[in-house]
């Protein structure tokens, strides 16, 4: 038996039938092609997979997309607003904060929530609040550079080409 | 993933039947930060899951009239560690949820998970075994309440019935002069599991120089969460004091059975018992002071 999902994904209602055992990550990329949030570990201990479900980090790796039903979620490309990034991810690419990128989204996802709670955390209050996202380049340094230009308030938010963020279409037939 | 059934019933009593009905083949999933990868990563077969998250009555944290709280078993850790009234009430159960992984493993993993999931190193369910917390269990018979020190009968092993659940846990209050702490030794300070967790819960008498009563359990050194019992007498009347600390260490270190493994030789942990039961003591006696 397959289950009717209903949810807002970065804003967007989006209505589908889903099987029990497709996690929440493979439903974001596979069905949908939001391939933001990326697959690094699978069992929660590098928060590659981290989106935003009413508005608190999850691990979508770890999350059933029927256990997501009525909950809004938003993945790294739904911080895009007004054609703008936000100051998380315009830091990001400001202090080159990146290496390979697989890391990036979730360590995006995850600060802008930690952020937006903790506006103004100690250097070690924030290194604790992105513990649970895992560099393997361990570009940590920059991250944190990165971080903390955001709580100083020195970020300009970067103007990106006007992209409508759109969703793999519902299957016919369904 | 194997393919399997989902059911998230909104009624407690349709989750009991449906896990009474299916017997081995039902599953209950809380946040399944355990469960999920424990049926990828060990390719388990598991016909049905039934999901917890529709059940109103397993939510929440709230205090009642004769003081206890009640803590439903789908709180988060993330609930758990930030509620004022749990930090007020018994400060090493916010202590020991902060403990739980990340923060998005502590905005999905449940209270009541951590202690279903019944492993000897979890750190949020030894707190509520020191401070003496019942769990409120619901099953086809109906309701039944068990001390949390009484649930867990081995690794992964809990005293269930078929199509039993656990609903909540009740602290009761605690009385004047008491302070408590919850703190684990591990190699690296965040994402690790314990390789030794002390919970200590200490009551002062009114000369804030006597300990009154104490408990002192242990995570990750024993097949459970038992009371370190011979410390816990070894404390009771005694001075308040280095001496009576380092008593107390030494002999939790002996009620402790520890195995070793990939994180520690059980010598090594023997030790840490030793060191870390002092430490929490010392932290618990400071806030018994501290406390109206």
């Amino acid at each position: 038996m397959d289950y009717p999902l209903q949810l807002t994904v970065n804003g967007v209602p989006v209505k589908r039938i889903v099987e029990p055992q497709v996690r929440l990550l493979d439903f974001l990329r596979e069905d949908l092609g939001l391939t933001g949030a990326k697959e690094g570990c699978g069992t929660g201990d590098c928060g590659a997979c981290t989106v935003l479900i009413d508005g608190d980090p999850h691990h979508s790796c770890l999350t059933l997309a029927v256990e997501a039903e009525g909950a809004a979620v938003t993945t790294v490309e739904g911080l895009v607003t007004d054609d703008r990034l936000n100051e998380v991810q315009s830091a990001f690419v400001s202090e080159g904060a990146t290496q390979c990128g697989i890391c990036t989204p979730g360590f995006v996802v995850m600060a802008t929530a930690y952020l937006r709670d903790n506006p103004n955390p100690t250097d070690d209050e924030l290194r604790m609040g992105i513990a649970g996202n895992l560099c393997r380049c361990t570009g940590y340094e920059t991250i944190v550079t990165a971080l903390h230009s955001v709580i100083d308030g020195k970020v300009e938010r970067i103007e990106v080409a006007p992209e409508p963020l759109e969703l793999v279409p519902e299957p016919e037939g369904e | 993933m194997r393919r399997f059934d989902y059911a998230a019933p909104t009624q407690v009593f349709e989750a009991c039947a449906l896990l009474a009905d299916r017997g081995d083949e039902a599953r209950v999933l809380a946040g399944g930060t355990d469960l999920i990868v424990q049926m990828r990563e060990r390719d388990r077969r598991v016909p049905l899951i039934v999901s917890l998250r529709n059940l109103a009555e397993l939510k929440g944290i709230s205090q009642s009239a004769d003081g206890s709280l009640t803590i439903g078993a789908m709180a988060t850790g993330n609930e758990v560690h930030h509620s004022a009234l749990v930090q007020n009430h018994a400060f090493f159960i916010s202590e020991g949820a902060e403990l739980l992984g990340s923060i998005q493993i502590r905005n999905r993993g449940t209270l009541g998970g951590n202690v279903g999931n019944a492993a000897p190193s979890a750190d949020a369910a030894p707190p509520l075994v020191a401070a003496n917390a019942t769990a409120s269990l619901v099953g086809t018979k109906g309701k039944r309440d068990v001390p949390v020190g009484d649930l867990m009968t081995g690794p992964g092993q809990l005293a269930l019935e078929p199509g039993e659940l656990i609903q909540s846990f009740t602290v009761p209050a605690a009385p004047a002069h008491t302070g408590t702490r919850y703190v684990r030794h591990v190699p690296r300070r965040e994402m690790d599991i314990a390789v030794v967790g002390i919970a200590a819960q200490v009551t002062l008498e009114d000369d804030l120089a006597t300990i009154k009563d104490a408990s002192v359990v242990l995570s990750a050194v024993a097949p459970t969460w038992p009371h370190a019992t011979t410390a816990e007498q070894a404390l009771r009347g005694q001075s308040v004091n280095d001496t009576t600390l380092a008593n107390a260490g030494e002999a939790a270190a002996a009620d402790s059975r520890p195995i070793s493994d990939v994180r520690a030789s059980a010598e090594y942990r023997r030790m840490m018992v030793d060191v870390y039961t002092r430490r929490a003591l010392a932290t618990a006696i400071e806030r018994a002071r501290a406390a109206v």
